[in-house]
């Protein structure tokens, strides 16, 4: 069994995330975004990889949104409602809400620029109509195999990780989020699962931010600094979340240091939007939750709507102003007002999009930005850049893998290189598995795979009662005492041809095969470099091709000054010690063979069958260690 | 009535009646009634014991079993057979009722109660395993079958086994002695094993048990590995505050708070996001995740950050609270952690801005709390805050701080004046607040007045409101400045006519100033300075200043004489008289009259005693030679059992040995507590001290041998020696003889000389003050947990190097030591007093204790170099602490203890 992972978006870019995976013959979207950077066919993922022909139905089991962002559902009404998929939708409940509004929000703005309409309302409508609205750490059955279930992720209202589950195959897809609270949203959460897969983003893989409590100074010093000097302070941010967090802050500023300056909200948007979150207020942050009773943190009393005619008027203000990264739209406009002026104070969000006028401020400081061949701003605001982002930085994505601990990472949405390193500092200092695909690549690896076995009554007996042994582990030496709960290592799984499989008691094995005296063999085979051992051979006189008697060889030496308990028995083509027997494999499909992921399978690679029986069973260990850490050594 | 109930009971119970709850609250009600008779018991208990033994489907099997139990706890020397009868039937059964626990810690057997222990734990019923473990404690079993026991089922399959397994290995940890390292670290690593377990509540467990096993085994370790695991155990924790559940990271954050160090680096670190340099590649023993086994440095990064940022109050509530040992500990940690905490003021629970506050103040008190401008504007908007206990706090983090610079002192009396407008009702508080900064920063107080009385001159058409809260705190500062803490008082006379607007204040100013001073001192100190003009008030302020001593901190002036042999030469002499005559009168202990010696030194010592009474009572040369003739006289019975042992009188003079190490004992207190001794006199001293190693080699201890050579040992190689003895002595050592004899026959090359005093030097002498403790008023704490016991200490002569260590003192063999840093504390070498907050870590589980608490000098002689001993025992105070019951733990807020001399 394995999981297949595809990468449709976000795949060492920041946009339009999507990705399908398939675990265990079910195929799952998570995200169908859009890339806000693109107008042409690169907006969207390709879909066309999920399946030639075009029935999606068939090819997904479902799609997940994890937020209402463009990026993580841009695409949605398009491939429900163009491409035709029918399938269950899932998302929470704040993103069913939030998101026709973010969608018809975007259709406005397309049309308003004057492309061509990837969309109708009406889409939108019957897309959302598909939508399942899951509740946080509810389970959900998709159908017989898949569940699901969503955690609270931060990042913006609604926005959730979500947990899938088809048989033994888990995995968890963090979509945004945020390990450290702010003032509106609390911190991801999520419980300690199984996994074999996590895809998480690495928007920041490389930052470490600082404290928060420095960055909300910053923010208030320069803001308030400039509208003390009578100039207009402009915030760009998305209609939702942004906007919220820093209205909270500045409206406990403004009651704090007792401003009358009016802050303004540009569109009836926003407005619209805290209106939800006073509504959806289980999934804000503890401390709204808590204070929930006396107040609403919502109900901002300094702030206004914005009249269009507000904009050239005299005297300092604070306009909160959609798009964030001052793409287009309302936030444009004013920022070609007001950019002129020193007075002023334009700040930016901590990313914005290559092409966006918000990129250009954020690069270096341009006197002068072209909008287009007749439109030319003179800028001369100062620019504060905001370091506010609802997304975790490295520390947040190495705790939340630390936490997790699972077999594989996948990085998605982030910039390459930074996702590299990312994937190293993961690599090496977790010892986790981590891979940073790009778009329309697919990643595979094995999952746990579990078998499915009868117990004997004697065996259901035996482990329901603890029995304990004491061993002292001289491999590892970790813990000088241990106390070993042995009650299920004393079953045995019994393959007979014809019959299930199924574990019996160790006592019951004799009666079973049905002998006087049966011992159990144990047998391993496994990879060996041969480039190291090539190293030991040249110390030779002679450069040897490496045959397998000479090997042995090599090997054999290195044992005897390992093991005391090894003495020379030189059988041919075969190492002994005491009953544990190692021979060069060369059947490919050797029954015993483990396959181990870490390891770099070249052609120099040989493997190595070993067996031994029960007695042997801790020299036998360390013998194989001895010989595998040969491999380290070079 | 008894027995209608009785009769109702056994009615109800009949088998062809319908089963019903009604018999057994009947039963209930006459088994805890407790005039009911044992007939009845009888009675109930034989129909209770047949339902459940002979039918074992009886629906009300667990109610029939908790009235067991019940009578088995109430009753229960009457039925223990019976139950454990009834328990056995029950144990054989396959479905043991998990009720039926209960009834085994009625046993009282303890060979029995391990076995059933045992037997119902490795049963398959999960709920029985789970209730014994839980009560695991109640059980009289062995603690290393209990340990292995707690340690197997900390690997359960089922997650609240595990979890009171856990529990149970930390009960066990405080009570069990085990030596072993290989256990405890066995234990301990179950333990970080576990935390990282997928079940919450075993991750909180587990985070306990990491954390008392941890301290355990940091305290068991005796090699160079101790840091390493201390460091190992606080980063381990530290990498809890990451946990997903709020449960866990306030479990991780109280543990931190309990183990309290690490090394400066690792503290360090978990301020900065950077991995620091000194830790890159530093990795621990530890578990970073569950597949992981080694804990690099890095893990502790940005723990104390993560933990102040965190979504619930109460994890950044017992972050700051963690905080607290570590900014004592380091000072380096403190002015970090000092910015951190300045933002964290800004947060909206009022818990935690009231625990930053406390953390501040501990800061304070050792000296670490470092202010600087940039901090001003948020601290001191605290002073305005909405809630009083906020404002009180902040008042009291400002009593301990010191101001750096005039501007900052201005700004704190302005914030002051501010938050007293706003909030009158503070008014006591605050002014007594202004009047102690004003003590202890005079010259800014000085300044700042001098541009008040500009203001307030009636000549200039001010408009100043006399009688407003403003000029109240003016005067308060005002008045406070040549009260200073200080050294030059005189440099602080303020106009006679601040004095005159204070007088008329007096009702308000007496209110804020009770805990200094009562009206009527206040009243003679105001008046008394208000007349004198120009004229230095210095004088009869010591008045008020004796007064002000009595109950503060404040420094009493010392009358010095530089030279007090010139100066009153008729009292030294008779000083002079007595050193010459005791070498005169030595050689009567060579004939044997000891009695008689005796006599005569007793005498001396108390026409000395006399003489200098008054005036001179510390005097140092006194002490001196009060000190020297007590010397003298141990010696010369000392002598005296060694020489002459026939000699009746010596059945009077005490036991050997212990005379022998008093002797020790004085001698090196005359050696080490007068500072500044000439060579002759320390020469002399030192003579004295060999003599007494001579006495004791030349007695027939060998237990006493090995020791004392080794003290002597330094001596084989000095050269100037001025006397025969020593001479003699240093050839002895040299030849490496060690029989008795050579030493006994050594003693007789010994003359007494007579010590000329030039009297230069100094006595040291330290004090301790525990305010208001006795039996009646004992100091508050929580058992578990550290107490920080306030204490006075006041140092006369104390050079600043001196190293003074404070030994608190438990029980025997219980001791704890801190270093006292004189380099912290303001004051001079002559005298130096301050207030520190003594932690005491190792609070035992009981309602109260006692605690002998006795300051000690490091003394390292120059010639013996490895010997380490606090020489000097200078006061024992015993404090009796109780238990106050709350869980509260802000010890420092309470007001109630005495003195009490003792020991």
């Amino acid at each position: 069994m394995a999981i297949d992972c595809l990468v449709l978006g976000a795949g060492q870019e920041v946009g339009k995330s999507c990705v399908v995976v398939s675990m265990n013959g079910k195929r799952i979207m998570f995200d169908c975004g859009m890339h806000m950077g693109y107008t042409d066919h690169h907006r969207y993922p390709d879909f066309s990889l999920i399946s030639k022909s075009g029935d999606f139905d068939n090819a997904l089991s479902c799609i997940i949104i994890t937020h209402f962002h463009l990026d993580h559902i841009g695409a949605l009404p398009y491939f429900t409602e163009v491409c035709g998929y029918n399938g269950p939708i899932y998302m929470t409940y704040p993103t069913k809400a939030l998101a026709p509004i973010m969608l018809e929000d975007y259709r406005k703005v397309m049309v308003g620029r004057g492309e061509e309409q990837q969309f109708t309302n009406e889409n939108i409508v019957n897309c959302m109509k598909k939508v399942t609205a899951v509740d946080l750490k509810q389970t959900l059955q998709v159908d017989n195999d898949l569940q699901i279930r969503a955690y609270y992720a931060g990042h913006v209202l609604g926005a959730a990780m979500f947990y899938a589950r088809v048989g033994d195959a888990s995995m968890v897809y963090t979509g945004d989020y945020n390990m450290t609270p702010d003032r509106h949203l609390g911190a991801a959460q999520i419980d300690r699962l199984q996994l074999d897969l996590l895809i998480t983003e690495s928007t920041y893989a490389t930052t470490i931010r600082d404290s928060k409590y420095a960055r909300e100074r910053e923010f208030l010093k320069a803001v308030h600094k400039c509208v003390a000097n009578g100039g207009k302070v402009l915030i760009p941010t998305f209609a939702l979340g942004r906007a919220q967090e820093l209205c909270i802050l500045l409206e406990d500023y403004w009651e704090r240091m007792n401003l009358k300056v009016p802050i303004y909200f540009s569109s009836g948007l926003t407005m619209q939007a805290n209106l939800y979150y006073k509504v959806l207020i289980n999934w804000t942050s503890q401390k709204v939750k808590d204070t929930y009773a006396t107040r609403n943190a919502f109900d901002f009393k300094n702030v206004h709507n914005f009249n269009r005619s507000l904009l050239d008027a005299p005297g300092p203000c604070v306009l909160f102003a959609t798009p964030g990264m001052i793409s287009g739209g309302f936030s444009l406009e004013v920022f070609k007002h007001w950019a002129p002026s020193e007075l002023n104070l334009i700040t930016l969000p901590g990313y914005c999009v290559a092409g966006t006028v918000g990129h250009k401020l954020m690069s270096g400081k341009p006197r002068k930005i072209v909008l287009d061949k007749d439109t030319q701003i003179d800028v001369r605001c100062q620019i504060h850049q905001l370091s506010f982002s609802p997304h975790t930085d490295a520390k947040g994505i190495m705790d939340l893998v630390k936490f997790l601990s699972p077999k594989n990472v996948i990085l998605v949405h982030g910039e390459k290189p930074n996702m590299v390193k990312l994937k190293g500092k993961i690599k090496s200092e977790l010892g986790i598995q981590c891979y940073d695909p790009a778009n329309t690549e697919t990643i595979s690896f094995p999952t746990t795979h579990f078998v499915k076995a009868d117990a004997t009554n004697t065996f259901i007996r035996s482990s329901l009662t603890p029995n304990f042994k004491f061993l002292k582990d001289e491999l590892t030496e970790m813990s000088p005492v241990k106390v070993h709960d042995e009650r299920v290592s004393e079953g045995i799984l019994t393959m007979l041809p014809g019959q299930k499989v199924k574990i019996v008691h160790q006592d019951e094995l004799l009666t079973i095969v049905g002998n006087d005296k049966a011992e159990v063999e144990f047998a391993y085979c496994f990879a060996l470099n041969l480039c190291d051992l090539k190293n030991s051979l040249t110390t030779g006189d002679e450069v040897v091709g490496p045959d397998d008697n000479s090997l042995l060889g090599v090997l054999n030496a290195k044992l005897s000054n390992e093991v005391t308990e090894f003495d020379r028995q030189d059988c041919l083509g075969t190492l002994k010690v005491k009953s544990f027997r190692l021979a060069i494999c060369k059947n490919d499909n050797c029954p015993h063979r483990t396959i181990d992921d870490g390891f770099m399978h070249t052609s120099e690679t040989i493997f190595c069958c070993c067996n031994w029986s029960i007695v042997d069973k801790n020299l036998a260990w360390r013998v194989i260690s001895v010989i595998k850490n040969m491999n380290s050594e070079c | 009535m008894e027995q209608t109930l009785l009769s109702d009971f056994n009615q109800l119970l009949k088998p062809e009646t319908n089963p019903s709850l009604k018999p057994f609250s009947i039963a209930k009600s006459l088994i805890i009634n407790p005039s009911t008779s044992n007939h009845t018991l009888n009675s109930i208990f034989q129909t209770l014991e047949t339902l459940i033994t002979t039918n074992p489907q009886f629906p009300y099997l667990h109610v029939i079993i908790t009235l067991l139990s019940t009578i088995s706890t109430l009753h229960h020397h009457h039925f223990t057979h019976r139950i454990t009868s009834v328990f056995q039937s029950l144990s054989t059964r396959p479905n043991i009722p998990p009720r039926a626990t209960a009834l085994v810690s009625t046993f009282s057997a303890p060979e029995m109660s391990e076995g059933v222990l045992l037997s119902l734990c490795f049963g398959s019923i999960v709920a029985v395993r789970l209730r014994m473990l839980v009560d695991v404690e109640k059980f009289d079993v062995r603690p290393v079958v209990l340990m292995t026991v707690l340690l197997g089922f900390s690997k359960d399959p089922y997650p609240y086994v595990r979890k009171a397994a856990l529990d149970g290995l930390i009960g066990l940890c405080k009570w069990i002695v085990v030596d072993d390292c290989g256990a405890i670290k066995g234990c301990y690593l179950r333990g970080v094993e576990l935390l990282f377990d997928s079940e919450e509540c075993v991750r909180c467990s587990a985070v306990n048990m990491v954390c008392e096993w941890g301290k355990l085994l940091v305290a068991n370790i005796e090699d160079k590995s101790k840091r390493d695991w201390s460091d190992a155990l606080y980063i381990q924790l530290c990498l809890m505050v990451r946990d997903m559940s709020a449960n866990v990271r306030v479990e991780a954050f109280k543990a931190l708070g309990r183990v309290g160090m690490a090394s400066n680096s690792v503290l360090m670190q978990t301020l900065s996001k950077k991995v620091l340099p000194d830790l890159e590649e530093k990795k621990y023993p530890g578990q970073l995740s569950a597949n992981h086994f080694n804990l690099p440095a890095s893990s502790a990064a940005r723990a104390f950050l993560h933990g102040l940022e965190d979504e619930f109050f109460e994890v950044r509530s017992f972050a700051c609270y963690s905080m607290r040992t570590p900014a004592i500990v380091s000072a380096d940690f403190a002015v970090e952690a000092l910015d951190l905490l300045m933002d964290v003021l800004n947060d909206d629970s009022i818990i935690v801005r009231l625990q930053v506050l406390e953390t501040m103040h501990h800061m304070a008190v050792f000296g670490h709390l470092k202010l600087k401008e940039m901090h001003m504007h948020m601290f001191l908007g605290t002073l305005v805050d909405m809630n009083s206990s906020i404002r009180c706090t902040a008042r009291k983090v400002l009593r301990s701080t010191n101001l750096i610079d005039l501007p900052m002192f201005k700004l704190v009396v302005d914030s002051l004046i501010q938050s007293l407008e706003i909030f009158p009702q503070d008014e006591p508080d605050v002014l007594s607040l202004l009047f102690e900064i004003g003590r202890s920063h005079a010259i800014f107080a000085a300044c700042i007045t001098k541009e008040m009385l500009l203001e307030i001159d009636p000549s200039s058409e001010s408009t100043w409101d006399f009688n407003s809260s403003k000029t109240a705190a003016h005067l308060a500062l005002a008045i406070s400045a040549p009260l200073t803490y200080g050294k030059q008082q005189c440099s602080y006379k303020m106009p006679s006519i601040i004095f005159s607007y204070a007088v008329t204040m007096l009702g308000r100013l007496s209110i804020a100033l009770n805990e200094f001073m009562n009206q009527d001192t206040l009243l003679a100190y105001l008046s008394h300075c208000s007349t004198s003009t120009e004229s230095d008030p210095t004088d009869d302020m010591m008045v008020v200043e004796d007064d002000l001593t009595s109950e503060t901190n404040c420094q009493i002036p010392v009358t010095h004489v530089a030279d007090p042999l010139e100066v009153q030469d008729k009292e030294y002499s008779y000083v002079k008289l007595v050193l010459a005559n005791i070498a005169q009168v030595w050689p009567l202990t060579k004939i044997g009259c000891i009695s008689e010696l005796l006599t005569t030194l007793r005498s001396w010592k108390d026409d000395l005693a006399t003489c200098f009474m008054g005036p001179h009572e510390s005097d140092s040369v006194l002490k001196f030679t009060l000190q020297y003739i007590h010397v003298v006289k141990l010696l010369a019975k000392a002598w005296c059992h060694v020489m002459c042992p026939l000699d009746i009188v010596h059945n009077e003079l005490g036991d050997l040995g212990y005379i022998l190490h008093k002797l020790e004992k004085r001698l090196k207190e005359l050696r080490f507590r007068f500072i500044g001794l000439s060579k002759e006199e320390a020469s002399h001293i030192e003579e004295l001290t060999l003599v007494t190693f001579t006495l004791i080699l030349s007695t027939f201890d060998p237990h006493y041998h090995e020791s004392v050579m080794k003290k002597l040992l330094p001596f084989k190689d000095t050269s100037n020696e001025t006397s025969n003895f020593v001479i003699e002595l240093t050839k002895i050592l040299q030849k490496n003889e060690n029989s008795i004899e050579c030493f006994r026959v050594l003693l007789d090359s010994f003359s007494f000389k007579q010590l000329v005093l030039r009297g230069d030097f100094k006595y040291m002498k330290a004090e301790m003050d525990f305010e208001k403790n006795d039996w009646l008023n004992p100091f508050p704490f929580v058992a578990g947990l550290p107490v920080g016991i306030p204490l006075k200490i006041r140092l006369q002569n104390t050079p600043i190097e001196t190293k003074i260590w404070l030994m608190m003192t438990l029980s025997k063999g219980v001791n704890q030591y801190m270093f006292i840093d004189l380099k912290q504390f303001e004051g001079c070498d002559k005298i130096r007093e301050f207030t520190i907050i003594a932690p005491f870590y190792r609070t035992p589980k009981v309602n109260s204790f006692i605690l002998r608490l006795s300051i000690g000098m490091e003394c390292l002689s120059e010639k013996i170099h490895s010997f380490r001993d606090e020489c000097e025992e200078t006061k024992w105070v015993r404090c009796c602490l109780r238990d106050r019951g709350d869980r509260d733990a802000n010890l420092d807020r309470v007001r109630d203890h005495r003195y009490h001399p003792g020991g």
